[in-house]
């Protein structure tokens, strides 16, 4: 190797330790530790993801989280009754977030995008389409039919105070 | 490893519709930067093709999809094919990846594959693609159409149905091939713009600090989320500082195919945000400012100018205009969300103090963009007390941002429902790169890449 090709090899590795140096410096650099141990906390769940012999549905649930779950379970009670074409609806989540903190109940598209089945805020306009209601109680899923217009006012009324809201 | 084995058919497929179309406008670039490219463009053929079908009620299905997207392919390698009869292709790639550009190229990737696993492994959740793309996607391949039963339920809590057909459609394709969650085009898309980018910096730069610069472009938390989250703003900023890369270029070259390319690109990026046409139609005066620079003639370019916004409309057109008002079942009427008191300009001026004082250079600016946007102020800075005056691409560059940082208030003024939070912030991502070509065009970093050239051959 002559002189020239060494010096430039030489360079070359100084050149690199720069880098390496100024790459630790810049991402151990004030905001950019934090957010950057998160990404590395990324590698650490791709292994555990990697082994692991989760189902697609469970994979949904995991990442999805409580309100994907709820709404399986919905649409598997009325698959167990048997009751076609059901429309829901899904109590406000100011008040959901009263009574169930830390749970939300989804919009419906996102319901039927779950589960296949049409569901309703309390002040969707076709509000009176609802057949079923899905209450949150004490951490119990609960779903009780509307019988009547009159009983719809009343869930209605009871709502009110509640606004809508994602 | 057979998702791998589709991946890599998906990318062939998209890059040889890319290549069709790189060779009609005669598009000359090194060959990696000319894949990445390649890859971009057909990825975003792709995600116009369910849309096309349902334009002409052609049912969705594997073989529509598919049969269609290779027929499109054949179709724009016409020319390809042609060429090859008269000249063989060289393909000589000699890799000259020096040892100091791997410590960022390592980085880069790592960052890269944490955030493709991420998006091949999980099912999206954002709640923008929940409550519109994805869900449409999901029931387009089970009715095989993009107008399907989502659109009978209750949709009086968003509007993210009458957004661009090009995630729900890119979705499709992906989940037809057998991707689970189908959102594999995207780390797909950014691996390629990232090669585009470290391309483009190299072009003047040392690449010892075309790597750092991308490492720091990349470093920006809120931006890389998006690079797993898929929504429409990081592929509409990819696009869009595309359109711009080529349009810099033909002011450079006046070649009319860079011209037209740049408008294709720009095109596309109107596909993917609708409201990008009001940014593109902004930066005119630059073309205008350009042709009368070169002295060209008046009417001549005020005829391509117009073919230039003539593509960025028709993608404007069909998804928001024909496809929302004619085919889907409500429309949406887009004048009505127009901001009714037009006089009064003070949102206008509040929206952009707010981008500066609270998305860019507040608190929350720094847990957005990292320190990025504060490296790009100090390059700024000392370019202008340094050096005095700006490189004339630096300048391009600049102006670009200024279009954008200008227009997005723009937006905000124009159409209330733009919210700071959401909509400005995401589309405050189309600065990072047009920021990140001004510091790589600073005289400061051009006589920095010097110096380290001499100095690794003499040393």
């Amino acid at each position: 190797m002559n002189a020239v090709k060494l010096n430039q090899l030489l360079s070359q590795v100084a050149l690199t330790f720069i880098a390496i140096v100024a790459l630790f410096i810049f991402s151990h650099a004030g905001v950019n530790k934090e957010w950057f141990a998160k990404v590395v906390s990324y590698w650490d769940d791709y292994q555990e993801q990697r082994q692991s012999n989760k189902t697609i549905e469970e994979i949904r649930e995991e990442r999805l989280g409580p309100s994907y779950k709820i709404s399986k379970m919905v649409r598997e009670t009325f698959e167990a009754r048997h009751i076609k074409n059901p429309v829901i609806l899904l109590e406000p989540n100011t008040y959901v977030e009263k009574t169930m903190g830390g749970i939300k109940m989804p919009e419906p598209i996102i319901f039927y995008y779950f589960t296949g089945i049409k569901a309703l805020w309390t002040n969707s306009t076709n509000v009176n389409e609802a057949t079923h209601i899905l209450r949150l109680k004490n951490g119990q899923m609960q779903i009780d039919t509307i019988s009547s217009p009159g009983a719809l006012k009343q869930i209605l009324n009871f709502y009110k105070p509640y606004p809508q809201s994602l | 490893m057979n998702h791998l084995i589709i991946l890599i058919g998906l990318a062939t497929l998209h890059f040889l519709t890319g290549y069709g179309i790189l060779n009609l406008f005669t598009i000359k670039l090194k060959l990696l930067p000319r894949i990445a490219l390649a890859i971009i463009t057909g990825i975003l053929v792709a995600s116009m093709v369910p849309f096309l079908l349902q334009l002409f009620y052609i049912p969705i299905t594997i073989s529509t999809v598919f049969g269609t997207l290779g027929m499109l392919t054949c179709l724009l390698n016409i020319k390809t094919a042609i060429g090859l009869r008269k000249v063989r292709p060289r393909l000589t790639f000699r890799p000259r990846l020096k040892l100091y550009e791997l410590p960022a190229i390592l980085l880069i990737g790592f960052m890269l594959f944490v955030g493709a696993w991420r998006c091949f492994y999980y099912p999206q959740y954002t709640r923008d693609g929940n409550s519109g793309p994805e869900p449409i996607a999901a029931y387009a391949i089970r009715e095989h159409t993009l107008i399907n039963s989502v659109f009978s339920t209750n949709l009086e809590s968003t509007n993210n149905q009458y957004k661009s057909p090009f995630l729900t459609d890119l979705q499709i394709i992906y989940q037809y091939a057998g991707f689970p969650f189908g959102s594999m085009w995207l780390p797909l898309l950014v691996l390629c713009f990232y090669i585009f980018l470290y391309h483009a910096l190299s072009e003047k730069l040392h690449p010892l600090i075309s790597g750092l610069l991308l490492v720091f472009f990349i470093f920006t938390p809120e931006a890389y989320a998006y690079t797993f989250l898929c929504l429409f703003d990081y592929t509409n900023m990819a696009l869009l500082f595309l359109g711009f890369y080529f349009l810099f270029r033909f002011f450079r070259t006046r070649q009319l195919n860079e011209f037209y390319f740049s408008a294709l690109l720009m095109s596309f990026s109107v596909y993917v945000r609708s409201e990008t046409l009001l940014l593109i139609a902004m930066a005119t005066p630059m073309m205008l400012y350009s042709a009368y620079r070169s002295k060209e003639k008046a009417g001549k370019v005020l005829l391509h100018i117009a073919a230039f916004m003539l593509i960025c409309t028709i993608a404007y057109f069909l998804p928001v205009q024909l496809y929302n008002n004619y085919y889907l079942p409500k429309g949406l009427a887009v004048d009505s969300m127009l901001n009714k008191n037009i006089t009064n300009l003070s949102p206008f001026f509040n929206r952009l103090s707010d981008m500066t004082s609270i998305l860019m250079f507040g608190p929350q600016g720094k847990i957005l963009w990292g320190y990025f946007l504060l490296i790009f102020m100090i390059f700024l800075v000392a370019e202008l007390i340094f050096k005095r005056n700006l490189d004339k691409e630096a300048r391009n560059w600049l102006i670009a941002i200024l279009i954008i940082y200008t227009g997005l208030a723009l937006l905000g003024f124009l159409f209330p429902l733009i919210t700071l939070q959401d909509t400005t912030k995401r589309g405050l991502f189309k600065l990072l790169p047009l920021m990140l070509l001004f510091v790589a065009n600073t005289r400061l970093l051009a006589k920095l890449s010097e110096r380290i050239r001499k100095w690794e051959g003499i040393v």
